[in-house]
């Protein structure tokens, strides 16, 4: 038994209200940055929907996760270390600008510019990407509330699936359909996947807290932990070419704050806290192979901080080893000055641009 | 207004000071609104919501009627004063008044009757609590004392709109309606660009399978909804979630937001309201009857501007 403590978020999915408040406000906190105007660490979809980015869940296609091997042991779904390292120059699969969405700004100074005139003048899209004139045919949210269903709802995969199962149960004609809202974060997965997929090994798991962390100056780009992520919650930073990823807040989390997410949830959907689990456990629960028995299994793994044998586990044995008194310093250094990082600057065109008031 | 008077002794001269005053004609020596700017200054001054002191002012008089302790609402910001310059530099809060029902002192989010729940300050109503039977000899004329349903008008015999249904391949005529928005007020959390991008990035029209098939329509394509009264340009959204023969055009998304010139008119765009108009009926004439009475944008009983019909075609795309 191996006693770790995981710090563990729960949405009631019955109390979305699909106000996007979570989203916004994590944006606002996490990646209002130049090179991740894409990315948003926490997001909510409709279901049926084809999500963020389109189609995620084809692991077919994207070759998240993790499957078993012949001798029922658990491997990546995309392929084994050694090929992954013979293939590392080649571009990984990964969902490319268009699966996610192009991000636009509006040329807002016209609104205020434009010379007097008969009609009112409007603020064109313009591409975050190139800067040009952009025509909007996908967002971060395209499908919000069963938008483009009829067109486009048969490309998500789970409806893809449930109707080759169920033979066509699941209808898009009104009153005779369903949705309902699915709200994102990174999982901070118990064996995260995107870590196995990691060659540097810049990703890593908090002892403390369980949270999944990138280490900005060890990640070198490969870019194989977006195809390692089944719920592509890794994004690719195009400006500072690392990965980034939700954090679960933890400076705020460090202090005693709930994540941005929670605190701002409307609906307060989400609970926070901090479960034990057995982390010898885990690979054993993953490898259920069936979908019945994969509640128990995880219920299995989790401990009660309440028995003999995990209070017996987590006993501080090495008091008997350290002397009485212990210098240390905190963990930053004073006075410090940290150089600024690539990939700071505020985002937005031209009219748009902060450093430029 | 509410049964509430403010005094203006203040703020007349403070108004002049700022704005200066008129030089001959019938206005002489009055507070100067010759402009949009200085007209904007007038309106801020004289509302409770954007000065302090006739907020504080207001709920004396209402304590004196009430009896109950209401000034302490506005206490804090009785020297605020919002000038024309700060709600163009950024969005400001507004001061608790009693010209509305709610509460926003110490940062509260505004929700109707707050302080009639709160304070225990009575209702507009005969009895000072809210009605759901309205005992008023018209109402009853109309069998309209209890909320019931009401059947759209028919506004092809009425006022000559085409004909519900397809008319042709080209166009087709629906009810038009302009719910407000799951998440927003207004234009306010809706019209942001973080928003924006987590919709489809400008004005749209949701329109069922059937209606959007009988003109061609894909999803994301652009329409536009005209009826007599006026014409809006946005992009269809495609969804079972509607029913045949409606379409939802979301409350107030703003036309300066991503809309071409339309076809039908040559000019911008439109909002929602462009193609809606407002209908008096006989019960809107009820006054003087409590609650029922004639204020600047307060019309008695519900406005029923949302009846309307337009009739939707697929536009030149972009």
């Amino acid at each position: 038994m191996r006693v770790m403590a995981q710090m563990g978020m729960v949405m009631n999915l019955d109390k979305c209200i699909g106000c996007h408040t979570c989203s916004v406000t994590c944006k606002q906190a996490w990646t209002n940055r130049a090179g991740t105007e894409y990315v948003w660490f926490n997001n909510v979809e409709t279901r049926p929907g084809q999500g963020y980015p389109r189609r995620y869940e084809d692991q077919d296609k994207w070759r998240g996760g993790w499957q078993l091997n012949k001798k029922g042991r658990l491997v990546l779904r995309s392929c084994g270390r050694l090929k992954k390292l013979l293939g590392l120059f080649a571009s990984p699969v990964q969902p490319e600008l268009k699966d996610y969405y192009e991000p636009w700004t509006y040329d807002y100074k016209t609104l205020i510019d434009a010379p007097l005139g008969d009609d009112f003048p409007v603020a064109r899209p313009k591409s975050l990407i190139t800067g040009k004139d952009t025509k909007i045919t996908w967002s971060a949210n395209w499908d919000d509330d069963l938008a483009g269903a009829p067109e486009m709802g048969h490309l998500d995969p789970i409806v893809e699936k449930v109707r080759k199962a169920s033979e066509d149960k699941i209808k898009f004609a009104f009153e005779q359909t369903f949705m309902f809202y699915l709200t994102r974060i990174c999982e901070h997965c118990l064996n995260p996947s995107c870590m196995a997929s990691c060659p540097s090994g810049a990703i890593y798991k908090r002892v403390e807290d369980g949270i999944v962390l990138v280490d900005q100056d060890k990640c070198r780009g490969w870019r194989q932990r977006i195809t390692g992520c089944p719920y592509k919650e890794i994004y690719f930073n195009h400006k500072t070419g690392k990965a980034e990823k939700c954090t679960f807040c933890y400076p705020r989390v460090e202090i005693g704050l709930p994540t941005v997410c929670l605190e701002t949830c409307v609906g307060r959907l989400r609970y926070l806290g901090l479960f034990l689990y057995d982390a010898d456990r885990v690979t054993d629960a993953a490898a259920v192979t069936d979908v019945k028995d994969l509640y128990q299994a995880q219920m299995d793994v989790l401990l009660d901080p309440n028995t003999r044998l995990v209070q017996a586990f987590t006993a501080p044995l090495h008091y008997l080893f350290r002397p009485y008194i212990v210098y240390r310093s905190r963990d930053k250094i004073p006075g410090e000055v940290r150089p600024i990082r690539r990939g700071w600057a505020p985002i937005g065109t031209e009219d748009r641009a902060r450093d430029k008031r | 207004m509410k049964n509430v008077t403010f005094r203006m002794e203040h703020e007349i001269p403070r108004l002049a000071q700022s704005n200066g005053v008129m030089r001959g004609g019938a206005g002489h020596g009055r507070p100067a609104i010759d402009t949009d700017a200085k007209f904007a200054q007038a309106i801020l001054s004289f509302s409770g919501t954007t000065n302090g002191e006739l907020a504080v002012q207001g709920f004396r008089e209402l304590e004196k009627q009430t009896g109950m302790r209401l000034a302490d609402l506005a206490e804090g910001s009785a020297e605020k004063r919002i000038t024309f310059a700060q709600p163009q530099a950024a969005p400001v809060p507004v001061i608790t008044s009693p010209e509305w029902s709610g509460s926003e002192t110490g940062g509260r989010r505004y929700s109707p009757f707050t302080i009639n729940v709160e304070r225990l300050k009575p209702w507009h109503t005969l009895t000072g609590r809210m009605h759901f039977f309205l005992d008023h000899d018209w109402m009853m004329d109309l069998g309209e004392a209890l909320p019931i349903y009401r059947p759209p008008l028919d506004m092809q015999r009425l006022f000559g709109e085409p004909k519900f249904d397809p008319n042709g391949d080209t166009e087709v005529t629906v009810r038009y309606l302009t719910p407000h928005s799951k998440w927003s007020i207004h234009s306010e959390y809706q019209d942001n660009l973080y928003m924006l991008s987590l919709s489809r990035g400008g004005p749209t029209v949701w329109m069922s399978p059937q209606d959007a098939d009988s003109i061609k329509v894909l999803d994301n394509d652009w329409v536009e909804c005209v009826s007599m009264n006026g014409v809006l340009v946005g992009r269809a959204i495609v969804s079972h979630r509607m029913p045949q023969g409606v379409v939802y055009v979301y409350h107030a998304q703003e036309r300066t937001i991503n809309v071409p010139k339309s076809e039908a008119t040559g000019r911008r765009g439109g909002i929602h309201n462009s193609v809606s108009r407002l209908l008096v009926k006989p019960t809107h004439l009820i006054g003087g009857y409590a609650h029922l009475f004639y204020a600047f944008n307060y019309l008695g009983p519900t406005g029923n501007q949302r009846d309307i019909v337009s009739t939707i075609r697929r536009r030149s795309q972009e």
